[in-house]
């Protein structure tokens, strides 16, 4: 039998891998200083020199989107780790351990969940003013219970099935049986939520960024780019494209991972 | 070793609260194969369970007095109980196909004993993991150490099963209708493997099954169940050849035979 090719996979993985490697390069280097303001070079086209062209103060748009997908991947990961990680523990526990801890903490989820996701993060920035850290910390708080809600679901299914009896009949305690016997049998599911919650928080950050309440100057942000360049956009259109193109790549690389994940 | 005094447990739930086992007693010597029999429901599965702790939050036992190697099992903590667990008493039970981890090798399914009850390395727990599988007869113990439970069949994931629980040298292995899953050759490698096990290391195996000719087969000892209540015990010779109770009689005569006589030869047994 031939074994049918997880196109999605493959695709997915070696976009997202191309992405990955744009993005961490962006955290360490830069062909110019992003920051670095030319007249001379004010709108230059695309060309060898500046691949992405130049925007309206005469910066390298290619190292500023090195710079802003650096930014974005360094925001789009610290709330993966806070929300994920903290989503997939509440999950786990409250899945495992049913009760009404489980019925509060589901309760308090619906309600955080009832709030349009990028509203509730608006009234975080507001509270805590925006920056990076912040933008972490509510794009994070924000995606706490999409991830407990997907590992709880799981973990009811997982937690009565055989094998997890065979695990208690040997002696295994909870937490043994939760970290060591049922979250191995959930991480493709955990996988596939972590590439999607990744996509949602890169848009998210772009989002919040072209409103002007993310990523500040001077980090570079696509989000900030965009909204910057838009008033160009028939003088130079580049300095818009370019930004815009490497989200969407971005977005498509980690849906296609995701969805290969998940099969 | 085990002595089960007048236990009854009961489900408090309910209402009326009722009762699922009713004034069982068993006692059992080291190394004695001790069957139970009976139908479905008939509460087999939920003594067996009271000796591992097992039992659903709403079942308790309410009555009578669990001792195992001078512990008290009505009394053991969460803590007690994964002490126990695994390492004094172990289980295997009916569905060999779904009771090992979908995402965990073979032979690190068969070292968790190991891992939870003892200090051994690695070397030595990698080493026990492959003379267990070839003690349960299993092939290619170093090929198989690596697989995933998906790429072995039924019997083969039983002697698994079998190798996990007695791993530790448990004193008392839980047998809950191990071969019930499985084709009939298998079932006769199965219960062969278990007798085997029993002689060799000397565990203890209380066998739970509604198979009347899998008891006899392999029991010295039997108790026939029905409806939560104890009907009656005694050596399997004596309670199969001289049945003292109507409910044994009919369990007997319900076992299908090769001849067509069926019905002729059921009610020659009800006369008797």
């Amino acid at each position: 039998m031939k074994v049918r090719k997880n196109y999605n996979l493959i695709l997915g993985s070696s976009l997202a891998g191309v992405m990955m490697v744009f993005m961490l390069a962006g955290l360490v280097y830069t062909p110019y200083d992003p920051e670095a303001m030319d007249q001379a070079l004010k709108f230059a086209p695309a060309s060898l020199a500046h691949p992405f062209g130049c925007d309206q103060f005469g910066r390298d748009v290619f190292s500023r989107v090195l710079q802003g997908s650096g930014t974005t991947f360094f925001v789009a990961a610290g709330t993966l780790i806070l929300g994920g990680g903290l989503g997939a523990l509440l999950g786990l526990f409250t899945g495992y351990f049913g009760g009404w801890p489980d019925e509060m903490l589901m309760r308090f989820n619906d309600l955080v969940a009832a709030f349009p996701g990028i509203l509730l993060a608006l009234v975080f920035i507001s509270i805590l003013g925006p920056g990076k850290y912040n933008v972490i910390l509510a794009l994070g708080i924000v995606f706490i219970p999409s991830f407990a809600r997907i590992v709880r679901s799981q973990v009811i299914v997982h937690k009565d099935m055989d094998y997890v009896k065979s695990a208690r009949l040997m002696g295994c305690g909870r937490m043994r049986i939760l970290f060591v016997h049922i979250l191995p049998n959930i991480k493709g599911t955990l996988f596939s939520a972590l590439a999607i919650g990744f996509n949602n928080a890169v848009l998210s950050e772009a989002g919040m960024s072209y409103l002007g309440i993310g990523v500040q100057p001077p980090d570079a942000s696509m989000g900030r780019m965009l909204s910057e360049a838009q008033a160009y956009i028939f003088t130079a259109p580049g300095s818009v494209l370019f930004p815009g193109l490497v989200i969407i790549l971005m977005v498509l690389g980690f849906g296609l991972l995701s969805d290969g994940c998940n099969i | 070793m085990l002595k089960m005094n007048h236990v009854t447990i009961t489900f408090q739930d309910v209402n009326p609260p009722q009762q699922v086992v009713e004034d069982f007693s068993l006692s059992m010597e080291p190394g004695e194969i001790v069957g139970i029999v009976g139908e479905s429901g008939s509460g087999k599965t939920m003594t067996a369970l009271s000796l591992m702790g097992l039992l659903k939050r709403d079942a308790h036992i309410t009555k009578g007095s669990m001792n195992f190697m001078g512990k008290d099992l009505a009394s053991q903590t969460q803590k007690g109980w994964e002490a126990i667990r695994g390492k004094e008493i172990s289980m295997i039970f009916q569905e060999p196909m779904t009771s090992l981890n979908p995402v965990l090798t073979i032979g690190r399914q068969m070292e968790e004993n190991l891992r939870l009850h003892t200090s051994l390395d690695k070397k030595t727990r990698y080493q026990k993991a492959l003379d267990m599988m070839e003690k349960v007869g299993l092939p290619q113990p170093e090929k198989l150490y690596g697989q995933y439970p998906h790429q072995l069949s039924g019997g083969m994931r039983q002697r698994v099963m079998i190798g996990a629980a007695l791993i530790g040298n448990p004193k008392l292995m839980i047998a809950d209708e191990p071969t019930t899953a499985l084709d009939v050759t298998i079932q006769a490698q199965i219960l062969a493997l278990l007798k085997e096990m029993n002689r060799e290391f000397g565990t203890a195996i209380l066998f739970i099954s509604h198979d009347l000719r899998v008891i006899r087969s392999i029991c010295s000892r039997v108790v026939v169940m029905h409806q939560g209540k104890m009907v009656e015990s005694g050596n399997v010779q004596e309670v199969m050849e001289a049945p003292q109770k109507e409910y044994t009689r009919r369990l007997l005569a319900s076992i299908p035979r090769r001849d067509c006589s069926l019905r002729r030869h059921r009610e020659e047994r009800l006369r008797q």
